[in-house]
């Protein structure tokens, strides 16, 4: 597991979503239980580690979504918060550091 | 406390606030977010959701709590149909460029605007609200689930009713919603398992697993 980072990445399942900015990812829980939701396409990665195209993926495949490490739950299991808003328990195993940054869009602003 | 029209601005401008494409004008305390591309108008198959169910032996209903985001992104959201495709009864149809709302009608449609906060130290948190002189046609935008959770950002995907008595029309660009943003007194702990209802858990005290929601 990455040290001093809370800006991580999961392994997870991506599906299309209903629309061309969302995935449907998902995600394995510590208890073995899977959660299914729903999270911005530029926070998911495909397997070869590059965030997902406009068109990608066409069904489902392997893939990373984006999270951050909240808490330190046990030495086995991390809470980590994901794209959705929700915090949910991880095995620490599954926890790497991301692909690629995440950069937010420019800052500029239109001449109002 | 909510961001006045020079704040929104400044937080624009210092990365604090994400929109993209990036606004071309603030109103005294609120952005305004557009239509995305007519293709990106949804509704709900219906019919194929009562079929499958019927199939299955199953009632007609959809259980909300058994909602499965996976399923219903690929089996049943379904672009608008054109008004010769869709049923007699369809309450939303596509008229070439124009979605097509009778009264009683619901659709999904995501904004052209992705908005949100960064990930690293977020100090905002946005909410998507109506327009008001649009509320009064009976258009309702985004009732339910208002709240853009401070550290992410992304498009919004836009629950659309028509309760009024009129049919309307709506447009790729249309400005129907808004958002509003309020700074967080302090950046969340987000330490939930300490208050029992993180997903997942398995070996906190007393060892009870929590369901998944």
């Amino acid at each position: 597991m990455p040290r001093h980072k809370t800006l991580v990445a999961l392994p997870c399942k991506l599906s299309p979503g209903a629309f061309s900015g969302e995935r449907v990812i998902d995600i394995k829980l510590a208890n073995g239980q899977i959660y299914t939701s729903v999270a911005p396409r530029h926070f998911c990665w495909n397997a070869s580690g590059k965030l997902v195209g406009e068109r990608e993926p066409s069904t489902e495949v392997d893939g990373m979504v984006a999270a951050r490490v909240t808490d330190e739950i046990d030495e086995n299991q991390v809470a980590v918060e994901i794209p959705d808003g929700e915090v949910i328990a991880v095995d620490r195993g599954l926890v790497s550091d991301r692909p690629t940054p995440i950069t937010p869009p420019s800052r500029l602003i239109s001449s109002m | 406390m909510y961001l006045s029209d020079r704040d929104l601005r400044f937080a624009l401008e210092s990365g604090q606030l994400i929109v993209a494409p990036p606004p071309a004008e603030i109103d005294t305390t609120s952005i305004d977010l557009h239509l995305d591309k007519i293709e990106e108008a949804k509704v709900w198959d219906v019919i194929a959701f009562e079929e499958q169910q019927r199939e299955a032996g199953a009632p007609p209903f959809l259980g909300v709590g058994k909602f499965n985001h996976k399923a219903f992104a690929k089996k049943f959201a379904v672009p608008v149909p054109p008004e010769e495709q869709a049923g007699p009864d369809a309450k939303v149809y596509r008229d070439g460029t124009r979605v097509i709302v009778k009264s009683g009608g619901f659709f999904l449609w995501q904004t052209r605007e992705s908005v949100g906060t960064p990930e690293i130290d977020p100090r905002l948190i946005c909410f998507i609200d109506g327009k008001s002189t649009r509320a009064r046609t009976g258009l309702v935008v985004h009732m339910t689930a208002p709240t853009i959770h401070a550290g992410w950002w992304g498009q919004v995907t836009l629950e659309i009713g028509n309760l009024g008595p009129f049919t309307l029309a709506l447009c790729e660009g249309d400005a129907i919603a808004q958002i509003v943003v309020a700074a967080i007194s302090s950046p969340p702990l987000k330490k939930k398992k300490a208050q029992g209802i993180a997903i997942g858990q398995r070996n906190v005290a007393g060892g009870k697993e929590t369901e998944q929601k």
